[in-house]
């Protein structure tokens, strides 16, 4: 037991302390060199979670229900372990929309809508005051069990005569204090308390190692190491049932678990920690593992603070408060002052950070607005509204504390400090289904929010706080025992008939699925309103937009009366350098009688909703630019002209796609074009030279004889005879170009008649005997017996068939020539094969040979060039492709050449047998 | 994220409420505390990697 007047030295001298820290955390930012601004004070700054109910009242819990304390830790662990998904999404959206509190949050999703953020104040004050009301008896009653150690204790902490002499004020007064000079010194646009951020990491270090203290304290000095403790432990069958799970305990750890998932999301104090204090998005990524591992170290040690105090106390210990009362029993009342002034840090941080973020709630969504609304104040023409905005802040802080003192007093004195807790977390846990559906339902609307809020928060207060109240003897009981009006189905823990569960889950049964099926079912029946579209769009879809919303405004208010309006709500300085930096930011003019631009109007508006919510910044800024605000409809117009504009431009693209398209095939055909160009040249300077040849010997013998009068007889026959065998030579190379251009042109007459292809090789053969026999050339011809029936132009196979055959007897061995013919019936057409024994064909030529006057290539140098015309295989190419056959050489390297003429027709009967035939003729020479 | 989730509700944990000791150690209090453990390191070298990711990306 320790003295009273050490205990209040030792509690004013760590608030001083606490002080000093925050007054100093505050001047660290003035001055520019903040070390609140980093990932470690953010995540101690997050365990502003652990309240006194974790400090105290988790012993409590593991000392009645074993493992379930666990649940409660085990939620918030899940959602920072999955931030990813929902936490960076709330501090993106936060952020873009400069939300100040969770009231704003909500209500700026559903249209910046007022009457959502004054319900959501609401259910939030009433929801945290239990919570704080369970702080205020955490340090009243922690004082007392460390003053008065006895039997008699438990009297007099709940029967105090005065409230004066009740700790539990002085508590409340203190704090109402701190939250006075630390949470409203001044109005900020960005709501930023980093002084008041760092007493709480600083007291979240206390209150850990105090715990960890006694934890090591009660498992390495009372028993010989954890393992002995749990030995003890489960050796006592009390105490043994402690380290399993409940049978019926499904249900319960069900519930608590998503209870304390929707508290570290919608506590009004963790939404003020996490995403208003937040300054870097990348803190958050260091706080989902380090926040978990604090928690886990403050858990590790609490199941064995609670058997050790079950073992050794006496039974009229309060387990709640066995994290001080173990360490007195074991006479270390130093140890117990430790672990008392950690539980003296878990409820001020709680409190301070409470109030604050009420208090801004408060005054932005609910004074506020309401005072904007009573005209006969004039509040849009006064000069400086900071003093108001301050004094309103202030006010609620201690309305705030004072309720949770007023509960503290007269109701929650006599339930287990987690009770008190879960009844708190059952409130704010009504948020969740408008927030996540906000988040990812573009569905929602504002109807259907207010009235989700509205029938859950009811049915909470109906089911949860009214048992309560009835317990603490404000109310009949009998209301609570046959329900309201007397009727069974009504009775608040056991509404229509749904029994079997314990209450805190049959209260959260009833309000969130309610709450969320109203919330649904409304919102599928009503239109939302064109704000209330675009605000859960940019919600929605946070991640995939970039910028902001300042097509809302039209440029209509001087930038005079936008700087003024600020000024008055946040003062000249700050108002000062926000504009400046603005105006530095845009490169544009920040002060001056000069219109301001859209983007200016629109920063107006996110700056004072930072100071007094969404929605009473929107009646502002509307006060200034008034009449000339363009209407939302307007808007929407807008964005449906530009979507219409995209539209329209994507389809322009679509046509410059097809226009490059066209020419890029512009493109090709000009260059086939080109080529055609330089073949016709080509072609030109051949032909001219092919025709000159024979025209230049014409020529010269004619030169000849007509200048040589008294020539030989012989002479002059000779000459004569080159003369027409050149006029020869150029008749029929001008008849085959005239051949070739009409087959070219298709002017070509044909006379197409069933021919069998036989007899055309044998006439062909026959026509050509004299070429052969005056060059001694070996004739070889193998016929199939079937053959096929052809409808061609028979003369015309026959020019091409003679054609191969001359060019494979000039082409054959000098020496020995030997050329080979080998007609096949195929099926489906008739194949020709005329083989030579010469020099073949190279293999780059096998196609261009068939090109006009591509002859060049084939002849040897010491040859005399054929008197061809060079268009012998264009023509025959040119036949065979009418006749939809095909033609193309073949020339195995040593080989000679063959070239092959497959015809298609069809297969008739077999006439003759194979006639192979060898015609040899003996030379005559030439 | 999930994977917490569903290691601790019912009916998964009411499979650890088992008699024994491990370590000398309760079986479902060690099976919270190495869980919770094992998770926390999985996240923070998780982010880690998302941290690097993002960097790689931004440069």
């Amino acid at each position: 037991m320790l003295s009273s007047e050490l205990v209040i030295f030792v509690s004013l001298f760590y608030v001083g302390l606490l002080y000093t820290i925050a007054w100093w955390g505050d001047k660290r930012a003035r001055d520019g060199h903040s070390w609140v601004r980093n990932p470690t004070v953010y995540t101690l700054s997050i365990a502003v979670y652990c309240t006194s109910w974790t400090f105290y009242g988790a012993v409590g819990t593991a000392a009645r229900n074993g493992l379930e304390y666990l649940t409660i830790y085990l939620g918030p662990t899940v959602i920072f372990l999955g931030w990813w998904f929902l936490l960076r999404k709330m501090l993106r959206i936060s952020k873009a929309h400069r939300i100040t509190s969770i009231a704003d949050f909500i209500s700026s999703r559903y249209g910046k809508s007022t009457q959502l953020s004054v319900l959501v104040t609401l259910i939030a004050v009433v929801g945290t005051t239990p919570y704080i009301a369970l702080q205020l008896k955490a340090i009243a009653t922690s004082y007392t069990v460390l003053t008065v150690w006895d039997h008699g204790m438990v009297d007099t902490a709940q029967h105090s005569l005065s409230i004066f002499s009740d700790s539990g004020f002085w508590a409340a007064l203190g704090l109402a204090l701190f939250g006075i000079l630390f949470g409203t010194r001044f109005i900020d646009a960005d709501e930023h308390h980093e002084g008041m951020v760092a007493a709480i990491a600083f007291e979240s270090l206390v209150k850990m190692f105090a715990l960890l203290a006694v934890g090591i304290f009660v498992c390495f000095v009372m028993y010989g190491g954890i393992g002995d403790l749990f030995a003890q432990a489960a050796a006592n069958p009390d105490t043994a049932q402690l380290l399993l799970l409940r049978e019926d305990s499904a249900p319960r750890w069900l519930t608590l678990m998503m209870l304390s998932m929707a508290a570290i999301l919608c506590l009004p104090r963790q939404f003020q920690v996490i995403i208003v204090e937040n300054v870097d998005e990348r803190h958050l990524a260091t706080a989902s593992w380090a926040f978990p591992l604090y928690l886990l170290l403050m858990n590790l040690f609490v199941l064995p603070i609670a058997l050790a105090g079950l073992g050794a106390l006496p039974a009229w210990a309060d387990p709640d408060f066995f994290v001080i009362s173990v360490p007195l029993f074991e006479n270390q009342s130093m140890l117990a002052l430790l672990a008392y002034v950690g539980g003296l840090s878990a409820s001020t941080s709680m409190v301070i950070v409470a109030t604050i973020a009420l208090s801004t709630m408060v005054c932005n969504d609910l004074i506020v607005p309401a005072l904007l609304r009573i005209k006969p104040l004039r509040l849009t023409e006064r000069d400086d509204l900071t003093g108001l905005l301050i004094f309103i802040r202030r006010a609620s802080i201690v309305v705030v504390v004072f309720l949770g003192f007023a509960y503290y007093r007269s109701a929650g004195a006599t339930d287990a400090l987690a009770e008190i807790g879960l009844i708190s977390f059952a409130a704010t846990a009504q948020f969740i289904p408008i927030m996540i559906g906000g988040l990812y339902w573009k569905g929602g609307t504002k109807t259907g929010a207010q009235v989700g809020l509205v029938v859950g928060f009811a049915l909470w207060g109906y089911t949860l706080l009214l048992p309560s109240l009835a317990d603490s003897g404000w109310m009949d009981p009998a209301l609570i025992q046959n329900g309201a009006f007397g009727h069974p189905w009504l009775r608040p823990e056991n509404l229509l008939g749904l029994t079997g569960f314990a209450p805190l889950t049959h209260a959260l049964i009833w309000s969130i699925s309610l709450n969320t099926a109203f919330y649904v079912l409304i919102s599928l029946f009503t239109q939302p309103s064109a704000l209330e579209r675009i605000q859960a769009t940019l919600f929605v879809d946070a991640f995939s937009r970039k910028g902001q919303d300042t097509v809302i405004w039209r440029s209509s208010a001087s930038i005079d009366d936008l700087y003024e309006l600020v000024e008055r709500f946040l003062g000249r300085e700050r108002a000062f350098h926000s504009f400046r930096e603005f105006g530095w930011e845009k490169d544009t003019s920040w002060r001056g009688k000069g219109e301001a631009d859209a983007d200016m109007i629109a920063f107006t508006e996110r700056l004072l909703a930072g100071s007094i919510g969404a929605a009473s910044a929107r009646v502002m800024v509307s006060s200034v630019a008034k009449g000339e605000m363009v209407s939302l409809e307007e808007v929407l117009e807008i964005l449906e002209e530009t979507s219409h504009v995209i539209e329209y431009s994507q389809r322009l693209e679509q046509k410059s796609h097809e226009l490059e398209k066209a020419a890029a095939e512009l493109r090709a055909a000009n260059d086939r074009l080109k080529e055609l160009d330089r073949l016709k040249d080509e072609f030109l300077t051949m032909v001219s030279h092919e025709f000159r040849t024979p025209l230049t010997s014409i020529r010269s013998f004619s030169e000849i004889l007509v200048d040589t009068p008294n020539l030989e007889h012989d002479k002059v026959e000779h000459f004569l005879s080159i003369i027409v065998r050149e006029s020869e030579r150029l008749t029929r190379l001008i008849d085959d170009h005239l051949d070739l251009a009409r087959l070219e042109a298709g002017h070509s007459d044909w006379r197409a008649v069933d021919v069998d292809p036989r007899t055309v090789l044998d006439e062909s053969v026959e026509a050509v005997k004299g070429l052969f026999d005056s060059r001694a050339v070996q004739l070889t011809t193998e016929f199939s017996r079937q053959s096929v029936l052809l409808h061609v132009d028979r003369d015309r196979l026959t020019q091409v068939f003679i054609n191969l055959l001359s060019n494979a007897a000039k082409f054959a061995d000098p020496d020995h020539p030997s050329v080979t013919v080998r007609g096949e019936a195929m099926d489906g057409g008739y194949l020709v094969s005329i083989t030579d024994n010469g020099r073949g064909v190279a293999q780059t030529e096998l196609e261009t040979i068939f090109d006009k006057f591509s002859r060049s290539g084939k002849y040897a140098d010491d040859q005399p060039k054929p008197s061809g015309s060079g268009l012998g295989l264009a023509i025959a190419r040119h036949v065979v492709e009418h006749c939809q056959g095909k033609i193309w050489a073949e020339s195995p390297p040593g080989q000679g050449a063959t070239f092959r003429v497959f015809i298609p027709g069809q297969i008739m009967e077999a006439i003759d047998a194979v006639r192979p035939g060898v015609f040899r003729t003996d030379s005559f020479g030439t | 994220m999930l994977v917490a989730l569903f290691l601790w509700i019912p009916p998964l944990v009411g499979m650890f409420s088992l008699d024994g000791m491990v370590f000398g150690l309760p079986i479902l209090f060690v099976y919270f505390f190495a869980g919770w453990g094992i998770l926390i390191i999985f996240c923070a070298l998780l982010t880690r990697a998302l941290r690097n990711a993002a960097q790689s990306e931004g440069r």
